[in-house]
């Protein structure tokens, strides 16, 4: 969202609600309503690729629990005999759903608080109570990429070693191509092309499974060698890292923060909504609306429709980053 | 009353074992900085520029013993309070990289601010400011990983400026970007001097381009004080001392070499940019002229032969170019082949495209080019560490390569160079082929407790026998001048050193060709020529050495055949002297000095030989 600043503990207050309420609803309009808003709300902040990688985890996943609970899980009154003795309840199956679903709201709820709140403003909440572990927190954030890219360059410079001493380690040249194969015919005694004898070496490679184990090891001390390598490279230059943040006066008094967040009238609108709703909600809770009891025996019947005051309230609890998106969505076509 | 006042100032470090070392960092410094100068530090490596700049900053000291004192607006340095020291003096380290601590570029503007503790408001207040004056906008939000290196260096300095410095200390800062970006930076450093009166002090090599407008240039040398004088009367304070010399811009060279022999040339004053040069020479055009259309027969021979010979020479690459693609592959002496090479880090964004190179036997070759076109790419495809996405590199069989990365600290695991030479020597096959047999762990043992001499005299090294270089190891060792640093920890070397270590290295493990990134960066006048010398005589030897430079001096020196790349291929492939004669912009500081005369000079040995000067 651009054109409507909402301050980030707003956010954080939000969010940490749902992913509660994910684990306390266990009635399946509830479920599945939240299920459909936050669908809704992911569509419109657009689904990101993260989403998507974790989303092809999170599907075998999701499969395993419903077929393991049943399995391992043989609680409830309602049995079903696949063969013999052997049985499964269908409670377990219920609560296996259900777990699967819980699971999925609280992904898709983290990966909506990543589009909304970027992580400095997740700083801004915690560099005032905790100065330092945010200070940490961005130094590792620019820390961790460099020290990776330092072991790529280093790791490049390790395969040439390899190839450059020995040419049965390593595959050179690997562009096999009809190209290659032709004008090594036409100079074959001055160029030795390095695919054939890789080839060659690889293969032997293979018939000696000992050599094999003596590779691994090597593999295992390259590895140590470059990270050592890697290592003392970015301690040494952490000392001008420190050199740096010295002489720019770190330490020298405590700390302030250039993020700043004002708290505007869509904040507190925003917080109206969710106190109002989270207290209606909550007297639901206490009087049992949105939970039902799985074991040991599932009382539910999808006819009960749950057509009631604080069905309406979690709805609307759900609604504000809905209606602001699609807000945002005329306005910007304006 | 000048802004900083060295008196009688001496420092000697501290040894490792705590003791004060006898060897003086800095010997009795007497220096005046004024409000609103430019002071230029220049001197070999090692001589104490960045010692001298540290001890100016409070926070970065180093510890030893100091006598003297030094005066900040009349206070001791040692007497700062934390937040005027680190407001008032600025220090920008010489590698952009390693001094940038956060991850966003606004959050690295904004840290020293917080440091400080300013409040929010008037933080925003600053940085908007900062922002606006440099024209960053469009980077303001941006990864600093994503940013070039003259960016970077740009990052670190808004750092600096948003706590508004009086002083700015400059090591080196431009040593690490590429030529465009360092001009972009001093220019600013100009503009910072000139509009904001900021005092600057900065110690660096390549003196061409910012002599025109410094105030003062102090020469350093073995810690002390050689020559401290404004820029135009340095010129002629050094024109004797072989150290110094070498730091004047090719212009003040020229000038000097010209004005012996032409004497009306003295009464001016000694010209420090391209353009008081082409004024001078303006003043002996006639002379000029005649030199040049036929005074001296000889030399009107050899200049018409020279023009000749480029034109020959243009024909020539022309016709083997066609030749080369008929009679395909029947070059012999090729030790490595690229032939259609495409090259891409991500799909859609082609770096090289049908890339065609051969490298023959004995050439010294240059790559050039601007930032970013894919020089180390190329280097990296070479030599087999990136794999082409398509088309291939052959290599003629049995042929070792050798690489230096840019970065030649990364090429060290060991405690000390002495380890590192003989992982070098195991490495290769050279003891078994020599027929050492009795090499093991005792040996071994037995060399690395050694001390210095005798590792270079022991009989195991001496009696490896190289396939292209005829040095024994104690010769080499010789050669490149490095006795004093076989026990000492790679890391505590010096650029120009570890350079010289990794070729060392290389050349243990019998490479054939010895392929180069960017050797000359960051390296001093003197270290620079003494690479050359080195390059050359293994050249002589029969090594083949491919590398890259930014350094067009070094490259049309020393090199007879340069390629450069542009638009994802290469673009010229021929001698260097030939393409910058031919260049307007993208050329030497002599050629463009001399560009309206002798348009096909690029060297000063060239043009001292045609004008036959001193």
């Amino acid at each position: 969202m651009e054109l409507t600043s909402i301050h980030p503990g707003v956010y954080l207050l939000y969010y940490f609600i749902m992913v509660l309420f994910a684990f306390i609803f266990s009635d399946p309009y509830f479920v599945l309503t939240f299920l459909a808003l936050l669908l809704i709300l992911i569509a419109l902040q657009g689904v990101s690729s993260e989403l998507k990688n974790i989303m092809k985890f999170f599907i075998p996943l999701s499969i395993l629990i419903i077929i393991l609970n049943p399995l391992l899980n043989r609680t409830g009154a309602h049995k079903i005999f696949l063969w013999n003795n052997f049985f499964i309840t269908f409670e377990a199956i219920a609560y296996g759903i259900l777990m699967a679903l819980a699971l999925l709201i609280v992904i898709l709820v983290f990966s909506s608080y990543n589009k909304s709140v970027s992580y400095q403003e997740m700083l801004y909440i915690f560099s005032k109570k905790l100065p330092i572990i945010s200070m940490i927190i961005i130094m590792a954030l620019r820390f961790i990429p460099l020290i990776n890219s330092r072991a790529i360059e280093v790791q490049k410079l390790n395969n040439l070693k390899n190839n450059g001493i020995d040419f049965s380690d390593e595959d050179e040249c690997n562009a096999s191509d009809d190209i290659a194969i032709d004008s090594n015919k036409m100079d074959s005694d001055e160029f030795n092309s390095n695919i054939n004898t890789d080839y060659d070496s690889k293969l032997v490679n293979k018939l000696k499974s000992n050599k094999r184990t003596a590779s691994i090891i090597k593999e295992a001390k390259n590895l140590g060698k470059i990270m050592g390598i890697t290592v003392s490279w970015s301690l040494e230059e952490s000392m001008f890292t420190a050199k740096s943040m010295k002489a720019r006066g770190y330490t020298a008094t405590n700390r302030t923060s250039y993020l700043s967040y004002k708290f505007g009238n869509a904040d507190y609108f925003f917080l109206a909504v969710i106190i109002i709703t989270v207290a209606i909600i909550m007297v639901g809770l206490i009087k049992g609306v949105g939970m039902i009891n799985i074991c040991p025996s599932i009382d539910f019947s999808f006819s009960n429709l749950p057509f009631n005051i604080y069905y309406l309230a979690f709805i609307i609890f759900l609604l504000p980053l809905i209606y602001l998106e699609i807000k945002e969505r005329i306005l910007w076509r304006n | 009353m000048a802004l900083i006042e060295f008196n009688n100032f001496s420092f000697s470090y501290l040894n490792s074992d705590g003791t004060v070392s006898q060897a003086k960092s800095l010997d009795n410094i007497n220096l005046e900085i004024n409000y609103g100068d430019f002071v230029l530090l220049c001197g070999p490596s090692g001589c104490g520029k960045t010692t001298l700049l540290t001890n100016l900053k409070k926070e970065l000291m180093p510890a030893g013993r100091r006598t003297g004192e030094i005066k900040f607006n009349g206070v001791k340095i040692e007497e700062l309070d934390d937040i005027s020291s680190a407001c008032d003096i600025g220090y920008l380290f010489q590698n952009p990289d390693s001094q940038i601590v956060t991850d966003t570029v606004i959050q690295e503007i904004a840290f020293p601010l917080e440091n400080i503790g300013i409040p929010t408001e008037e933080i925003r207040n600053r940085i908007s400011e900062i922002v606006a004056f440099f024209g960053i906008n469009d980077i303001l939000h941006k990864n600093v990983n994503e940013l070039s290196g003259g960016q970077k260096q740009l990052v670190n300095l808004c750092s600096l400026l948003v706590l508004r410095p009086q002083v700015l200390l400059l090591d080196e800062p431009m040593s690490q970007l590429d030529p465009i970006a360092s001009y972009e930076f001093l220019s600013i450093i100009r503009r910072l001097n000139e509009e904001f009166s900021i005092t600057v002090v900065m110690s660096e090599h390549k003196a061409d381009s910012i002599f025109p407008f410094i105030d003062n240039v102090i020469f350093i040398k073995d810690g002390k004080i050689e020559f401290d004088d404004n820029a135009h009367n340095i010129c002629s304070d050094v024109i004797d001392d072989d150290i110094f010399e070498n730091y004047l811009p090719a212009v003040t060279k020229i000038y000097n070499s010209l004005s012996v022999k032409y004497p009306s040339l003295s009464k001016l004053n000694t010209p420090l940019s391209i353009r008081e040069g082409r004024r001078c020479l303006n003043e002996i055009h006639d002379d000029l002229i005649k030199i040049n259309d036929g005074g001296d027969v000889s030399n009107n021979l050899s200049s018409a032969n020279l023009l000749h010979h480029i034109n020959k020479k243009y024909h020539s690459q022309e016709k083997t170019g066609i030749l080369d693609r008929i009679s395909f592959g029947k070059n012999k002496d090729a030790l490595i082949r690229m032939k259609g090479i495409y090259f891409a880090y991500e799909k859609g964004n082609l770096i090289l495209k049908n890339v065609d190179f051969d490298l023959n036997k004995g050439e010294f070759v240059s790559l050039i080019g601007g930032n970013g076109v894919g020089k180390s790419t190329f280097l990296q495809l070479l030599v087999g560490i990136l794999k082409p996405i398509k088309g291939n590199v052959k290599y003629k069989k049995g042929i070792n390569l050798a690489y230096v990365h840019q970065n030649p600290m990364i090429h060290f695991s060991k405690d000390n160079v002495k380890e590192e030479f003989l992982e070098s020597i195991i490495e290769s096959n050279l003891l078994n082929r020599n027929n050492v047999d009795d090499f093991n762990k005792e040996s071994y043992e037995m060399l690395l407790k050694m001390s210095n001499e005798e590792f270079i005299e022991s009989d195991i090294l001496n009696g490896l026998e190289f396939d292209n270089i005829k040095f024994k190891f104690k010769d080499l060792i010789e050669f490149f001048d490095i006795c004093d640093l076989i026990d000492k920890h790679p890391y505590d070397c010096s650029g120009g050193e570890q350079q010289k270590i990794v070729i060392v290295k290389a050349l243990l493990q019998n490479a054939d060709v010895l392929i180069l990134d960017e050797p000359t960066k960051g390296l001093d006048p003197i270290s620079s020529k003494n690479l050359a010398d080195i390059l050359n005589s293994l050249r002589d030897n029969g090594l083949t050495i491919l590398m890259t430079s930014h350094d067009l001096d070094f490259v049309a020196n020393n090199c007879k055949r340069c390629l450069m790349m542009f638009d994802k291929n290469i673009q010229i492939d021929d001698d260097p002297k030939v393409i910058f004669a031919e260049n307007n912009f993208y050329t030497t500081f002599v050629n463009r000095m001399v560009k309206e005369y002798v348009p096909e000079i690029v060297t000063l040995d060239d043009l001292k030989d045609k004008w036959s000067l001193e």
